[in-house]
């Protein structure tokens, strides 16, 4: 059995523009990926905003995998819990894959929140809120993303360190062999 | 654990110094936190093994931009059998001499990657929890703590913190690991990746980001 170690860290979000803003994350991995140690899931602190703009969270990351396959590679789906000015609840979600190659990244994952329709938009205006996703598998999920509307609100940044155990005993090669000249374009 | 089946963690740092925006001076204690399968190494008679400490107190350089250097040693070396609990810097910053205010809590990894790494960690504190408290706290001086102050390493019961984030502290650490690659793990690309995957999509939501904003 392979094995993947995850540790890291949800570092915190930026361009949101609020200060009572939280994070909610959890990991989607294929079924034959088995579960070793670590939490999968989690909720983040509320922060206040500093001079330098940015929503810390610092939430530990530390889970370990084992697994048969390579075949549905964990992603980190998260999402974002807002409150406007007048105390009004907003969300976003967004969803980040986790590299599959040994090494420390910095990643930053887009998150956007659902619009609806234009009376959703002018009710939404008036009185507040957002429209939610019913059904959060569409985050993570490619099918039936043509029927949404969506706008960016903000950016999660992640730190994570990727650690791949007995991948080469199994013939998977996860780093570029060649020269590392494609990661300048 | 021998020597044989489990793989070290040697690690040289530095708690270098703490940007903070009005504080007269500043402490700084640090705890290593690490998982059930780890250990530190000690070593008779070498060095000093320091999993909990406490810096100088200290006050802010002449400057607009000054810092509380404080320039503290850290030297531990860990072992272990899994990557699991990997060691976790834990630091408290506090300010005062005979009555002490806590500044901030923050936390980091100790770098997975071998090498020389430089972290900053943001720091946050507790915000009151009611209008009344902060007035309290504003008249005596005691502000919010945490009753464990290694919780913030933790993932678990973080949804009910509400805090306040303010200054940083500078890390250096030099890392070095010995017999992974004889576990098993593949060796680590020591480049640093900076956000590849969504490189080009940022700037076009930075600029929305910011419209929506104004």
């Amino acid at each position: 059995m392979a094995e993947l170690h995850i540790i890291g860290e949800l570092v915190g979000a930026t361009n949101f523009g609020q200060d009572n803003l939280f994070g909610v994350w959890n990991i989607q991995k294929g079924s034959h990926w088995t579960h070793v140690s670590g939490l999968e899931k989690g909720q983040t602190q509320v922060d206040k905003r500093g001079e330098d703009q940015v929503n810390v969270w610092a939430h530990p990351i530390d889970i370990h995998y084992s697994t048969s396959v390579c075949v549905g590679w964990p992603k980190v789906v998260l999402q974002v819990w807002f409150q406007d000015g007048y105390g009004r609840n907003d969300f976003g979600y967004g969803v980040v894959n986790i590299p599959s190659q040994s090494g420390t990244f910095d990643l930053t994952c887009s998150i956007w929140k659902p619009l609806g329709s234009l009376k959703d938009r002018i009710m939404e205006m008036i009185i507040g809120g957002s429209s939610q996703v019913k059904d959060d598998s569409i985050v993570w999920n490619g099918e039936d993303r043509h029927k949404l509307t969506t706008m960016t609100v903000g950016t999660v940044h992640l730190h994570l360190n990727v650690l791949l155990r007995n991948f080469s005993k199994f013939d998977v090669i996860t780093t570029n062999q060649q020269s590392h000249n494609d990661d300048d374009l | 654990m021998s020597g044989t089946n489990c793989f070290v963690l040697i690690v040289n740092g530095n708690l270098s110094h703490a940007e903070f925006p009005g504080a007269k001076n500043l402490a700084c204690s640090y705890q290593f936190v690490y998982g059930s399968d780890w250990e530190v190494v000690r070593v008779t008679g070498e060095g000093a093994n320091m999993e909990t400490g406490l810096t100088q107190l200290s006050e802010r350089g002449a400057g607009t931009r000054a810092i509380y250097l404080w320039n503290f040693p850290l030297e531990i070396t860990f072992r272990s059998t899994n990557p699991y609990g990997w060691p976790k810097l834990c630091v408290n910053v506090c300010e005062g001499n005979a009555k002490t205010t806590i500044k901030g809590y923050g936390w980091c990894h100790v770098p997975v990657n071998p090498g020389r790494h430089s972290n900053t960690i943001r720091l946050f504190k507790p915000r009151n929890s009611s209008i009344i408290q902060g007035i309290l706290s504003s008249i005596t001086g005691k502000t919010p703590e945490f009753i464990n102050p290694t919780s913030i390493c933790e993932g678990e019961g973080r949804e009910v913190t509400r805090v306040q984030s303010e200054g940083t502290v500078r890390v250096v650490f030099d890392v070095m690991i010995k017999d992974m690659t004889k576990f098993g793990f593949e060796p680590v690309n020591t480049k640093h990746h900076q956000s590849i995957l969504h490189e080009d999509e940022d700037v076009p939501d930075e600029i929305e980001t910011s419209k929506r904003l104004n």
